[in-house]
């Protein structure tokens, strides 16, 4: 699982996401995800566009540092997941908790919102 | 298609790639590929952590305890269905009553996420204990 | 260990008074700031210091030194270390001058040391439990009597030490045992105590605590918008649940009591949950209304299922999934969006708490939902309370003598059968 961050003009956080989110996959992602997405204290956009499956693990992380991120005020959004992520995401029931966005130009604008 | 393997972290991977190359020859679709990879996660892990926790070797250590699970891949016309056998949690009386596990309290039951996920996705899921071992099936629409 | 030659009474007073104040306290962290201190002054030394003997990392860990926090070191290192290998005191005068001198202690602190004192802190099992090092003696260097004097330190250090230890853990385990009576407590007094008269309905709930406590919850109670139904359960067991679920219990009531329509309760109670709840804990609920009057039952289902309607007429069952992802994780960003359900004569809704998973713990506590429908599907027409003890008596024989682990809760509810025309 490989991650990048990006800082864009704001300053906003782009985490670029690559890999499998299963267990293992979130559990090496753990700390600096968490690092880029929450402590620092940035919007932050996460481009899901080069993750091929996810499971319980990676949505637990994504739950917790949306909530992190929530707590601390500022924006978490992701976007670009592929269609089965997309579905798992649905299925259950994440997109009533979670901000997600079709596109990273629409991702952007839900920051400003 | 039948596999047995030791009860630890490695062996989801493995398990993944052995009926992910059994499957190929049926040519799935890239839903049921999904499907099939996601309920293997969520089962396998959630089998690792938890089936042998009580013995206090800690967390996925059921394989050095020894302990196997057995997974059976069927696949027909309208159907595929995964078997999972294992041994695990198995009840011994004569043992120390109530495990100390203090760490629990706190702890956030991983469970949770996966058992919904796996019913979201699998047409069944059936589960029954026959002479000391879990037997767990979970069927998945082929279309 | 030396024999401790005469000491003046002063000296004395101080050593007892240490003794007497170091069987008393049974927290760790104050027990060591009594022996530095106790040292010190005995000792006449500028500073003493304790390190505790991590055996599982091999390293020694210094709890108490005024200026420096927790600092780790690998067990072979410096003058501590050299006293863990050798299990005997080593009384250094001079140590910049001694090879087995560790300075980078000294220079994380500022403090120079000039001479030391070391001693093995050996208990009663003759266990090496950590190390107790006093430095810079006043006007001098360590003396013959002054290690006679700390051996002794040493020796009520060692003992307190494993006390302290051990105590601890016994008061680890009496807070968690008082912690889930006290869930225990919690989750039968947030239960209904009598279930609703509802004419034209039968209901019955059965809720089987595990022994070690679990975070289910479950109502049945008439409010303003008709019957509310609700299965609820908490992740995690202990204190914790238990009180999550009943701060939902009591906030599902209050809401509908007000008349607050249902989609508008879930996205409050959710996000009042959210607020408090700690990071990965949220509570599956099943919470519906029925409208007595037109029999449709509409609910929200955040994260428990599956939700089981026996059709009478069909004799067949549908099947529900939840709706919503478990509440308490996040405020929702839309209005969660309600499912109905027509509840015809005869029709039952039978609501379980999930346990299909539990691997924990052997067999029993889980269901195969086929099971369940042919055990309902059977015992149908018969009262909920006798339905829901065909399901225990099932569960029982694969139960198999194996414990629960989790709570068994179930939730039934039937529009009774039509009285057929004479």
């Amino acid at each position: 699982m490989q991650m990048e961050l990006i800082e864009l003009d704001g300053p906003v956080n782009l985490v670029r996401l690559d890999g499998r989110l299963d267990a293992p996959g979130a559990d090496t992602l753990g700390m600096r995800f968490t690092a880029a997405t929450v402590a620092q204290g940035r919007p932050v956009i996460v481009d899901l566009s080069g993750v091929s499956f996810i499971a319980s693990m990676g949505i637990r992380l994504l739950i917790s540092c949306a909530k992190g991120a929530h707590l601390k005020g500022h924006k978490f959004v992701l976007f670009g997941a592929q269609p089965f992520v997309q579905d798992v995401f649905e299925q259950a029931g994440l997109d009533q908790i979670l901000d997600i966005a079709a596109s990273e130009s629409e991702a952007l604008e839900r920051l400003s919102a | 298609m039948q596999l047995r393997l030791p009860a630890d972290g490695a062996s989801i991977e493995r398990a993944r790639l052995a009926v992910l190359e059994h499957l190929a020859a049926y040519e799935p679709s890239p839903r049921l590929v999904f499907a099939v990879e996601l309920i293997l996660e969520e089962t396998l892990t959630n089998i690792v952590r938890h089936a042998y926790r009580s013995e206090g070797g800690g967390e996925g250590s059921g394989g050095e305890a020894g302990h196997q699970i057995d997974l059976q891949v069927d696949v027909d016309a309208a159907d595929l269905v995964l078997r999972f056998g294992d041994d695990g949690a198995a009840f011994d009386p004569a043992r120390a009553p109530a495990p100390q596990r203090p760490a629990t309290l706190a702890e956030a039951v991983p469970g949770g996420l996966g058992v919904m996920l796996v019913r979201r996705y699998a047409r069944s899921v059936a589960y029954e204990r026959v002479g000391g071992r879990n037997h767990l099936t979970v069927t998945v629409a082929r279309a | 260990m030396s024999a401790i030659p005469s000491l003046a009474s002063d000296e004395l007073a101080a050593l007892l008074s240490v003794t007497r104040r170091l069987a008393a306290p049974f927290k760790l962290s104050a027990m060591l700031a009594e022996v530095t201190a106790a040292a010190c002054s005995v000792l006449q030394a500028e500073r003493a210091s304790v390190w505790l003997l991590d055996a599982a990392r091999h390293e020694l860990v210094l709890e108490v030194a005024s200026d420096i926090r927790h600092v780790r070191i690998p067990q072979t290192h410096g003058l501590v270390g050299a006293c863990v290998s050798a299990r005997a005191p080593i009384n250094v005068p001079d140590c910049y001058a001694d090879p087995r001198f560790d300075a980078s202690v000294d220079r994380r602190s500022g403090f120079v040391t000039r001479c030391s004192l070391t001693l093995p802190l050996v208990d009663h099992q003759d266990t090496l439990v950590g190390v107790m090092q006093v430095l810079n003696k006043r006007g001098g260097v360590f003396e013959d009597d002054d290690q006679a004097l700390a051996e002794a330190l040493a020796a009520q250090c060692a003992v307190a030490l494993s006390r302290v230890r051990m105590t601890e853990q016994v008061i680890a385990a009496e807070a968690m045992r008082k912690e889930l009576e006290l869930a225990a407590v919690v989750q039968a007094s947030a239960l209904p105590q009598m279930l609703p008269q509802l004419p034209g309905y039968r209901m019955h709930a059965t809720f089987r605590p595990a022994q070690q406590t679990g975070g289910d919850g479950y109502d049945l109670a008439l409010v303003q918008g008709g019957l509310l139904v609700l299965l609820a359960d908490a992740t995690g067991h202990g204190i914790a649940p238990a009180l999550s679920v009943t701060q939902m219990q009591a906030m599902l009531r209050m809401a509908f009591r007000l008349g607050a329509p249902l989609e508008t309760v879930f996205h409050e109670v959710n996000d009042r949950l959210a607020e408090t709840l700690p990071d990965s804990h949220f509570v599956t609920a099943f919470i519906g209304l029925l409208d007595p009057a037109t029999h449709l039952l509409r609910f929200i289902s955040g994260g428990q299922g599956p939700i089981l309607h026996y059709q009478a007429g069909a004799d067949a069952f549908v099947a529900h999934k939840a709706t919503s992802f478990p509440m308490g994780a996040m405020p929702l960003r839309k209005p969660p969006k309600a499912v109905s359900m027509d509840l015809a004569a005869g029709d039952v809704l039978v609501l379980l708490s999930d346990c299909i998973y539990e691997y924990e713990n052997a067999a029993g506590e889980v269901f195969g939902r086929e099971r369940v429908e042919s055990v309902v599907r059977e015992a149908a027409a018969a009262p909920p309370s006798l339905i829901a003890e065909r399901l225990l008596q099932t569960l029982a024989v694969f139960a198999d003598g194996a414990p629960q682990d989790d709570d068994i809760t179930m939730v039934l509810l039937q529009r009774q059968a039509l009285p057929a025309l004479s």
